[in-house]
């Protein structure tokens, strides 16, 4: 079989699974709706995503700047703000190709299938969040699971309440960012908190100038050091290339480095508290209990604990079986990106087939003036294929039938009898170079020859009974 | 078939004339008949032309195989990588530069790329835009940063006086080929301990297709990576001749054997000098050694506690093993690759 049919048939297949997709995601209401393959490139760069930026593949054109659309979220909310706006709710289903660049890999596969949701607009109280919460995490598990997928995993985390946890230290925005950055490596028994700790000292804390500072001043006294940095400034001749750099900018960033090597005691022992909230991890009902049994968590994080069992509660209801769910306090995904339930689906043990969460404030990063309630998700469809199997190639089989020639009234006759009663069959002269892969074969009697038995004209049923059950 | 095979050399820039040196010094004359004109010959290696044109655009040329054969930068080779040029001798020791990250000598809190995106996060966070780096290796400048997790910066794509755009405000910092560090001081810049891209120098380069083929161009390197080869294995090796009174030549091969540094390649050669014996005796030898540079001191030392005098020290212009490593080496890779 060639290469190319290969990709055909792959193909065939893709299209299949998304037309299974896309029908489940309308039996919810969710129209399709389509977005710009080529936007402008500063709607994903605002998206500010480190995961993302990189990725990107971006054109000049008459000096703006275009890309090729990476997701379908982020030009799913603007067209949202464009042309719905507050109030409204949008309910989109996407299916298409998108585009990512990995600088990294040598492979050169740059675009590749993309099925999801959005769920925009529904979410100004508590209850509409946690309805559409349970709707895109119980539309992700059943489609998934209506397209043939077994041994379903569901993860739940909740970035909120892990930033509600890392807020209560009273850290300063950018350590704060560096400890959600880092829940990941944390919770990776091959990194934990040594690796973390000593990426707090390389980032936040290391720096030549400081160690050739002299005497430590007092990080409490934040005009004395201004005075000294300004002065060693003052005193070099340096300042004629400042690089789009204030002496006040670098100042304050001396500054803060002080306040981070002041704060280093406290940062170990918040990442001891860290390491044991992602430690709670576990099935549902048990570890929820633990999250809410959590001393570190103030009472604004146990009402949140509160409303992720509600969610739970929910997402039984739509099918979902509580024994399907795991909780991982830890899971963040894309920080930066997601501010509530981020959830991933898992096929098996291994097979990440869909993730998706909340994600309230990328409205207000790619202009608007308030945030947005939005949550959705997207299907990975390779990792789908692959779990489906099986299961998944529900592609008619094709039988080849070889025939001196292919063309005599008695060949037709056979082919257009077996298509009458739903076979699939090709034609292929018997010396053709493909003529190896022969299931069915004329003989000289007429009769067709099929797995070591011969079926005379009068036999059709017989024969198509045979094929049957080898399709199965 | 052609059997003319084009060469590829610097017509200008800081490897120009130091290749022509090089070649020069390896046995590799290049004959140019007018200093204005762009093409040459190596009078060594039978039918080669040599074609002078821009490094970037030896790189071009060899790719789409123009010529053959190129002598340019390695940072160039690694900005524009493509298929169809392998590098050949990667280590020709002249052209030596760095390409780095260098910021503001203002910026007296970063030393470090740690530091570097730190700032690149200060930029986002409080001036709303990205930290621009201004360059002309933008491929190998991305790679490099978003390698180590640096993903909010912009590329300000330049040509020439890098060094300036941090003064002249159209950039923030640089990653830019450096030798001695002095243009980059005389800009108040500073390098990045940690901000090393790549140690770069002047590389022999090849069109793949063209030495899978052999023929002219396999032959033409082949000449030529013996000279280089030897040459450059010359350069480490020193030839010492020494008189040296004994017995027996036994006796002096013995002494001078026992000692790793004083047993030169393969031995020492020794060489009776008629007419010369004193009252023991004793007759007068000559040893010919060759003696790596590393421990030439520490090797005459050693013939001197063994009785030698008038020492005699001599470059080594060639040193030719029993092939051309460079030449085997291209061949395996070749064979490899179905040649």
């Amino acid at each position: 079989m060639s290469n190319s049919i290969l990709r055909d048939q792959t193909a065939e297949s893709v299209r299949s699974l998304a037309t299974r997709l896309r029908s489940h995601m309308a039996l919810y209401g969710y129209l399709p709706a389509d977005a710009p393959m080529l936007e402008r490139a500063e709607l994903f760069l605002s998206r500010a995503g480190d995961q993302i930026l990189h990725r990107l593949f971006t054109f000049e054109r008459y000096g703006i700047q275009l890309a090729l659309r990476p997701e379908f979220t982020t030009p799913a909310l603007h067209r949202y703000m464009q042309e719905l706006g507050e109030g409204h709710v949008a309910r989109w289903q996407f299916s298409g190709t998108i585009f990512e660049d990995d600088p990294a890999s040598s492979q050169i596969d740059y675009e590749r299938l993309s099925i999801g949701a959005e769920l925009i607009g529904l979410g100004a109280d508590a209850e509409s969040r946690l309805g559409a919460d349970a709707e895109i995490i119980a539309m992700a598990v059943n489609g998934a699971a209506a397209a043939g997928a077994q041994d379903l995993r569901l993860v739940i985390g909740d970035v909120q309440l892990t930033r509600q946890l890392i807020d209560s230290f009273g850290l300063d925005p950018r350590t704060q960012s560096f400890l959600l950055r880092h829940i990941e490596p944390l919770g990776d028994p091959a990194l934990g908190k040594t690796y973390v700790l000593d990426q707090y000292d390389a980032f936040l804390i290391a720096d030549g100038a400081l160690a050739n500072s002299g005497d430590m001043p007092d990080p409490s006294n934040s005009g004395q050091i201004q005075e000294i940095l300004n002065t060693l400034l003052d005193a070099t001749e340096r300042g004629v290339t400042m690089g789009g750099r204030s002496q006040q900018d670098i100042s304050r960033r001396l500054l803060r480095k002080y306040r981070h090597a002041a704060q280093r005691d406290q940062i170990v022992q918040v990442l001891d508290v860290l390491t044991d909230w992602i430690y709670l991890g576990g099935h549902y009902p048990d570890a929820l209990a633990a999250m809410h049994a959590f001393a570190p968590l103030a009472q604004r994080g146990r009402a949140h604990v509160s409303t992720l069992a509600l969610l739970i509660e929910t997402l039984t209801h739509y099918g979902v079986s509580a024994d399907q769910i795991e909780i991982q306090p830890g899971l963040v995904r894309d920080w930066d990106y997601y501010t509530g339930v981020v959830f991933e689906l898992y096929a098996g043990d291994a097979l990440h087939i869909a993730g998706g969460g909340r994600y309230d404030e990328l409205a207000r990063l790619i202009g608007a003036q308030h945030e947005v309630p939005a949550v959705g998700f997207v299907y990975y469809v390779d990792a789908l294929r692959r779990a489906l199997s099986g299961a998944d190639d529900a592609n008619t089989p094709v039988f080849t039938l070889c025939s001196a020639q292919i063309d005599t009234p008695v060949v037709v006759h056979w082919a257009q009898s077996l298509r009458e009663h739903g076979i699939a069959v090709r034609l292929l002269p018997s010396n053709s170079v493909d003529a190896a892969g022969c299931d069915l074969t004329l003989t000289t009697d007429d009769a067709l020859r099929y797995d070591g038995t011969n079926y005379a004209p009068g036999k059709i049923a017989a024969l198509v009974e045979a094929l049957k059950r080898a399709s199965q | 078939m052609n059997d003319r095979v084009t060469l590829a050399l610097p017509s200008k820039g800081a490897i120009a004339d130091p290749t022509l040196n090089f070649l020069r010094d390896c046995g590799l004359r290049v004959d140019k008949p007018n200093p204005r004109q762009y093409t040459g010959a190596i009078p060594a290696v039978p039918h080669l032309d040599v074609l002078f044109q821009r490094v970037i655009d030896i790189l071009y040329k060899v790719a789409d195989g123009t010529a053959q054969l190129g002598v340019t930068g390695l940072d160039v080779v690694h900005e524009y990588p493509h298929d169809d040029v392998m590098v050949i001798h990667e280590d020709l020791g002249f052209g030596e530069c760095k390409l780095l990250v260098a910021v503001p000598e203002s910026w007296i809190d970063v030393s470090t790329m740690a530091d570097f995106a730190d700032v690149a996060l200060d930029f986002r966070e409080y001036q709303r835009r990205n930290i621009r780096i201004a360059t002309t290796y933008p491929h190998m400048a991305r790679k490099f940063l978003h390698g180590l997790g640096i993903h909010h910066f912009t590329i300000v794509n330049a040509e020439g006086a890098i060094e300036a755009a941090p003064t002249i405000g159209y950039a923030d910092a640089v990653v830019d080929l450096t030798q001695t560090g002095t243009t980059l001081r005389e800009n108040h810049l500073k390098p990045i301990s940690d901000g090393i891209i790549l140690e770069s120098q002047a590389c022999l380069i090849g069109n793949r297709g063209a030495l899978r083929a052999g023929g002219a161009a396999l032959d033409a390197v082949h000449t030529m990576l013996e000279y280089v080869d030897a040459s450059l294995q010359g350069k480490h090796y020193s030839q010492v001749t020494v008189n040296m009174r004994a017995a027996n030549i036994d006796d002096i091969a013995r002494r001078l054997a026992a000692n790793p540094i004083t047993r030169g390649l393969q031995g020492p050669t020794i060489s009776p000098i008629y007419g010369v014996r004193d009252g023991d005796g004793d007759q007068w030898f000559t040893i010919t050694l060759i003696l790596s540079n590393k421990s030439l001191l520490v090797g005459i030392n050693v013939l001197r506690e063994h009785g030698a005098t008038d020492v005699v020290v001599a470059p080594v212009r060639y040193l030719f093993l029993d092939r051309s490593p460079t030449f085997e080496r291209l061949c395996a890779a070749l064979g490899e690759h179905g040649a």
